[in-house]
């Protein structure tokens, strides 16, 4: 069978029949059916979602030790290693998170399809739901289906209130993800990655929502909010507080207290007196303080220490001793 | 010392690699690239399902019409000619270019030397064709889309829209009147209009409407499971409802609407019916033709065609039943027993407008607009009149 075929018989066409008969259970609303569709897959979806969500927690309960083998093992090639190491045996598997997002990836394709050939913008394509449907009576009795729900026509691109459900939905569920991976142990980059996939991430799909049918943003709403729900009932909300939305800007003119900048692993510069009195202790002291040089540049840095005021590279400097 | 300061040189050497590889620091420029390559495909993934989100554009599904014996087509969106039916070649075509937000699903209407149209962006015209070439009289934009065809009634041009309101237009000066508001629902099958009364299916609540046009006033209306998006006919004192119920349901029109009778089918009803003498030929969207007693509702015959939809209505031609099928098998059917006479096939169409008949000659037009006609007189033999571009 070719793919094509494939994807219409065993995924598209039982999904257009799904979606018709929740809608006539629903009462005849379209909304309703992809609300109740949401629930439904994200109950089917649940042990994945369980065991991604304990993934989470164990990788935040093993953040100390891997702080102490970042801290230990500067050869990456050990550290990476130890850090497998670790993984095993706290029984995490790093990729774990993906399994929900992996399988729920085709879903989405697939409702987007459905809710297309179901709220068809054109009187063409309700007429194509004909061949699709089952010879069930009350699947065949539903049609044609009711596009709005909540003042929203299901079937027009373009929604502005569902992208902004959907982006402060999605950009509340990286923060409280994100709060919880101990920004304390996070690298510089790993920092500027999470910001950026903060931001990134809900914008992508906030253009989605723009591009594509409304039903599609709910679909992606509900979606979210149930992960953030079952993500703060299994795994708690972390360091994350309602109170730390409030931006530092609205604070000092509220008087409250400013929120402290993030904390994030020591760079090499702030690490370079453990490493020095640490296993990288053989090498010298020296070589870090080239490092320390390099990076005193980017004084400026969050967490960066001030550039020391010797301009002598390390060369120089063991070549002086020498 | 020397060893030393060699030791020592190898050891910032090394250092450095490490730091290169390290992400503790300022980003790298590998990982900068890795960081890249990560947003690029992202984006490219967001470009690819934008792409992919390419909104359907609406065709038009208006049936052709006889004109001064010529054939009055939509030859693209939005455009109709007037055809000559042996040749194909346009007398003339309006407008000039084709209008793809106005795609006429409204039929033509011809009254005389004049035509109506209206487009589904809400562009309602009237062209006078009297002449060698149309001259619009007039042209007044709706704030709704059209699909149903409009119907005249005396010097009020009645535009049903998606709306579910209906228009009122003066037909000489397309001035608009007070609108005749049912409720949002929309209207795609053409209203009846019998003795001043309109009658009017709607195809999202699945409720059929008698107004007095003249006083927007409902007179009775009555409720089916499914919808209705075809045509409705008027004929032996009953109003014919074709509904995506799988049922074809015959109101008394003189009786408040009363229901007659119901014919349960095995598929959605697009099509209208035709009634001929005391019979009535519908077909199904699973690709049934029913002949029924137009009267009773008891059925006559059936024949099913395997893998047949229906979207349109039968047409009587040359003493048969001819049957258009979505995908291109046009089928003629024997008017008493249903026995079919003779099969023809059209390749890589698909027909959703409702064909017209001149004589013995069947003209079709394709929903991207290819003008066909098909002699019933000669097994089918099929001649392509236009080809779009």
């Amino acid at each position: 069978m070719p793919i094509g075929a494939a994807w219409q018989t065993l995924l598209e066409t039982p999904l257009i029949n799904i979606m018709v008969g929740l809608s006539a259970l629903a009462f005849g609303s379209y909304g309703l059916a992809i609300l109740t569709f949401t629930v439904i897959s994200r109950a089917i979806l649940f042990p994945l979602t369980l065991r991604m969500l304990h993934s989470m927690k164990a990788l935040q309960e093993i953040q100390p030790q891997m702080q102490e083998i970042q801290k230990k093992y500067s050869d990456p090639k050990r550290r990476n290693e130890e850090i497998m190491k670790l993984y095993r045996e706290a029984g995490v598997n790093p990729l774990g998170c993906l399994g929900p997002q992996l399988v729920q990836f085709p879903v989405f394709i697939a409702l987007y399809q459905v809710i297309r050939i179901t709220l068809g913008n054109t009187p063409e394509a309700v007429l194509g739901l004909s061949g699709r449907l089952y010879n069930v009576d009350f699947i065949q009795d539903a049609v044609p289906l009711s596009r709005t729900f909540l003042w929203i026509d299901l079937g027009a691109n373009g929604n502005i209130m569902l992208l902004v459900l959907v982006f402060c939905s999605m950009w509340l569920q990286q923060r409280i993800s994100s709060s919880r991976t101990t920004q304390a142990t996070q690298s510089e980059q790993q920092r500027q990655m999470n910001q950026m996939m903060q931001w990134f991430m809900p914008a992508m799909f906030s253009w989605f929502v723009i591009i594509t049918p409304a039903g599609l943003g709910l679909y992606w709403a509900a979606s979210t909010i149930i992960g953030i729900i079952l993500q703060w009932m299994f795994v708690g909300p972390g360091d994350f507080t309602w109170g730390s939305l409030i931006p530092n800007v609205a604070r000092a003119r509220l008087g409250m207290p400013m929120l402290a900048a993030p904390a994030h692993r020591p760079t090499n510069r702030q690490s370079g007196a453990a490493r020095a009195g640490g296993e990288s202790e053989s090498r010298g002291t020296d070589a870090i303080r080239g490092d320390e040089r390099k990076d005193g540049r980017r004084g400026d840095l969050p967490g960066a220490q001030p550039p020391r005021p010797a301009s002598r590279s390390g060369r120089r400097r063991r070549h002086h001793r020498g | 010392m020397r060893s030393g300061f060699v030791r020592g040189m190898f050891h910032v050497k090394h250092q450095h690699s490490i730091h290169d590889i390290n992400t503790d620091t300022a980003p790298a420029p590998r990982s900068r690239a890795t960081r890249m390559r990560l947003v690029a495909a992202v984006a490219g993934a967001a470009l690819f399902l934008g792409g992919c989100a390419g909104v359907a554009k609406p065709l038009g599904w208006a049936a052709p019409v006889i004109a001064n014996e010529a054939v009055l087509v939509q030859v693209a969106p939005g455009q109709i000619a007037l055809l000559d039916p042996t040749t194909g070649n346009a007398a003339w075509r309006f407008p000039q270019e084709k209008d793809a937000a106005n795609p006429f699903y409204a039929t033509p209407l011809i009254e005389g030397s004049t035509v109506y149209l209206a487009g589904y962006g809400g562009l309602v015209r009237r062209l006078d064709i009297s002449g060698g070439a149309p001259v619009q009289v007039w042209q007044v934009q709706l704030e709704h889309r059209v699909v149903a065809t409009p119907v005249v009634d005396g010097d009020t041009l009645l535009v049903p829209t998606e709306h579910g309101g209906i228009e009122r237009l003066n037909l000489d000066s397309g001035n608009r009147g007070e609108p005749i508001l049912t409720d949002e629902s929309r209207v795609w099958g053409a209203p009846a209009f019998s003795n001043g009364i309109l009658y009017l299916g709607d195809l999202d609540r699945g409720v059929t409407l008698a107004i007095d046009p003249s006083t927007g006033q409902e007179l009775w209306s009555q409720s089916f499971v499914g919808a209705s998006a075809a045509d409705l006919v008027v004929a032996n004192g009953l109003l014919y409802v074709p509904s995506f119920d799988r049922s074809l349901h015959a109101l008394d029109i003189g009786n408040g609407g009363a229901e007659r009778w119901t014919f349960q089918g095995d598929g959605w009803f697009m099509g209208a019916p035709v009634v001929q003498g005391d019979t009535l030929y519908v077909a199904t969207m699973r690709g049934t033709v029913y002949a029924l007693d137009a009267v009773t509702g008891t059925q006559r015959w059936a024949q099913t065609v395997e893998g047949a939809e229906y979207r349109t209505t039968p047409v009587v031609a040359n003493a048969s039943l001819v049957a258009i099928d979505r995908k291109g098998l046009i089928t003629a059917l024997d008017l008493s027993t249903g026995a079919p006479i003779w099969t023809t096939t059209i390749e890589n169409v698909e027909f959703n407008a409702h064909a017209t008949v001149r004589g013995t000659d069947i003209f079709l037009v394709t929903s991207q607009h290819d003008v066909l006609r098909v002699d019933a007189a000669n097994t089918g033999a099929v001649q392509r009149l236009t080809v779009s571009d």
